[in-house]
């Protein structure tokens, strides 16, 4: 453990919370406000978030310098994960909804530390099948089987 | 009486077939989604809501009742035999509870908790049997003043009562409001905080937070911290029937726990943390061996187990009486009456009777459902913890996307579920509670509804909601809730 009294991450938090109070204001102030409303218009309750944030962000950022770094944290599995669900909003139109099912579960299990890939393969190809069965045509949900294969199946 | 004559009504319709089965897939997936660590009650009832739509309303909300006194009970098996607690209204469960199954009395624990779960469930849903409707004669005199300060005080209470610091909570709180602004003001047709995004002028779907916030939000937290993963689990120990002893300093602190439970959960005062802590303290002050505390002692789970279900109870009096939502998974209830075009509140008694009664009906049947799978069958639960965890959040992510993307069948929304889930990554790495933020992105939008509509009502006279005494009233609490955290530090174990 380091001895600095000074915790970064939530230095940037603080920060953070700040810049999006600024970007809500940035809306705020670009919304016209009729005179009709000028009582409570639609950039009243925006003011009021923007506000809130601003000050607590200012709160956290300042708490932060007297504050000791906390516990490390492990980023590739996070990042792992995410990758998985950033892919998916590209891919699962055209590859459908079971192969893009198995990627998330696969790679969730790796970002979480799972060592068998092939275990994980097995297991996330029944699931995703099993579920599309259930909830498609069992429930009605409209699932994307996908472009690629369209024309295979019908 | 007439109270008790239109609940029996409710049991009628909910003694049916089909009523019956409803309530038995909702307590047994609230059990099953409540042992699992990692999702809660809210998580699921919003995974449900894309495909409840198909179903008629009182069939839905016979599910989700059971599925969240389920979710109460699975969450307190998960305490006691794994050292991490299911939900915040479990952290007492999580130490003393553990602590008994690690010596070997994890049956009795089990069964003091499942049976004080029973009382203090059936106690509360009596409870909310009586108040509900006395509350709906009060909240007939309500007007928007009235409803806006009532608002503004589920929104100070949920962020102070809530998570470890006052400033932590309204964080939370802005955001939720700030992403419940998102979209075409109803009011003016104005476009706020859309960005030039098409997608986002009908605003963000709830099922979309909230599965970001919870599951996602969740998962990674858990990936990036390996101590959160090295968890044991203990076997089930000792024998269910619980000795003639541990009868005797059981039931005591089941109905004290009762009693302190239910009005936290029924005031707006942020659900079941509060009163499980208190019924701690109260029964290690009132016990005569204090010592065995945090080494064990049956009292100090009776109680907190008892506490935590009456407030879930309690909830459900502000929101079914005023269509207030005082916790997360309250909120998400409420979108989901109004997804059916049902609106909580005194409208709803009146105009869906026999709806809302079927659904407390069947929240007693529920609570003896409950008991029966709990006790005898808690050997084929525990068996779901040994899922390793990989495995487990793989599954509820693939269920995750599966729903999000059901909603609107829009890959738009995908990308959201990725930027929610890493706001709720960022907001557990950084100790901000949830909670206050999906209250926030609910009430939000009615609170400013209810400020327009007040001040419309006094011709843009401000003074409304202060020459109105129950408004003022309302206020003055709403503002010493903030301030009352300062002062008085709640007890830390």
């Amino acid at each position: 453990m380091s001895t600095a009294k000074r915790n970064i991450p939530e230095l940037l938090t603080g920060l953070g919370i700040i810049a999006v109070a600024a970007v809500i204001a940035f809306e705020a102030a670009t919304i016209k406000v009729g005179p009709l409303y000028a009582k409570v218009g639609p950039s009243a309750f925006l003011w009021f978030s923007s506000g809130l944030l601003a000050l607590c962000g200012a709160i956290v950022a300042y708490k932060s310098l007297a504050n000791p770094p906390d516990f490390g944290n492990e980023l590739t599995g996070p990042a792992v994960i995410l990758a998985g669900l950033a892919a998916s909003v590209y891919l699962i139109e055209p590859l459908g909804f079971i192969p893009v099912a198995t990627m998330i579960f696969v790679l969730t299990a790796r970002g979480m530390g799972s060592p068998a890939w092939k275990r994980d393969l097995l297991i996330g190809v029944v699931l995703s099948a099993v579920a599309y069965v259930v909830f498609a045509w069992g429930l009605g949900l409209r699932l994307p089987i996908g472009e690629l294969f369209k024309g295979a199946l019908f | 009486m007439n109270a008790f004559s239109e609940l029996l009504g409710g049991f009628a319709a909910a003694l049916s077939l089909e009523n019956l089965g409803w309530s038995l897939l909702g307590v047994t997936l609230g059990t099953f989604i409540g042992i699992l660590p990692g999702i809660g009650p809210a998580l699921t009832i919003a995974l449900l809501l894309p495909i409840t739509g198909y179903l008629d309303p009182t069939s839905a909300f016979i599910m989700f009742g059971g599925l969240y006194y389920g979710a109460m009970y699975g969450s307190s098996t998960t305490s006691i035999l794994l050292n991490t607690p299911g939900e915040s209204g479990s952290i007492i469960t999580a130490i003393e509870g553990n602590m008994m199954a690690r010596s070997g009395r994890g049956a009795p624990a089990l069964a003091t908790a499942a049976i004080g779960s029973f009382v203090a469930g059936t106690i509360g849903t009596l409870l909310l049997t009586f108040f509900a409707p006395a509350v709906v004669k009060l909240a007939i005199a309500f007007g928007p003043a009235e409803y806006f300060a009532l608002m503004l005080l589920a929104f100070t209470t949920t962020s102070a009562m809530l998570g470890s610091h006052v400033y932590k909570g309204l964080t939370s709180l802005a955001l939720g409001i700030a992403i419940g602004l998102i979209g075409i003001d109803e009011l003016t047709g104005q476009a706020r905080l859309s960005f030039g995004y098409p997608q986002l002028l009908d605003g963000i779907d709830l099922v979309v937070v909230a599965v970001g916030l919870f599951a996602v939000g969740e998962c990674l937290h858990v990936a990036s911290r390996k101590d959160l993963r090295e968890v044991t689990v203990e076997a089930v120990q000792g024998s269910l029937w619980m000795t003639k002893e541990d009868w005797r300093r059981s039931w005591k602190p089941w109905l004290r726990g009762t009693a302190l439970g239910f009005p936290f959960g029924a005031l707006p005062a942020g659900g079941t943390e509060i009163p499980t802590f208190l019924s701690y303290f109260f029964e290690k002050k009132l016990s005569k061996r204090p010592e065995e505390f945090g080494k064990g002692a049956i009292e100090g789970v009776a109680g907190p187990e008892a506490a935590n279900n009456s407030a879930v109870a309690g909830v459900l009096v502000p929101l079914l009486s005023l269509g207030l939502p005082t916790s997360a998974t309250a909120a998400i209830l409420l979108v989901a009456f109004q997804q059916y075009g049902l609106q909580p509140g005194p409208q709803l008694f009146t105009a869906s009777g026999p709806l809302v009664w079927t659904l407390i009906a069947s929240l007693f049947i529920g609570n003896v459902m409950l008991l029966v799978l709990n006790l005898p069958l808690v050997g084929v639960w525990v068996r779901l913890l040994a899922i390793p965890q990989p495995l487990l959040y793989g599954g509820i992510l693939v269920f995750s996307t599966l729903g999000v993307y059901s909603v609107n069948r829009s890959t738009f929304d995908l990308g959201l579920l990725f930027f929610t889930g890493l706001l709720g990554y960022l907001m557990r790495r950084f100790d901000f509670p949830v909670a206050p933020c999906i209250i926030g992105l609910i009430l939000g939008p009615l609170a400013e509804q209810n400020l327009r509509r007040a001040l419309s009502i006094s011709q843009g006279d401000w003074s409304v909601f202060v020459t109105h005494p129950l408004s003022l009233l309302l206020l003055v609490l709403a503002v010493a809730m903030l301030l009352l955290p300062v002062v008085w530090k709640t007890p830390k174990v």
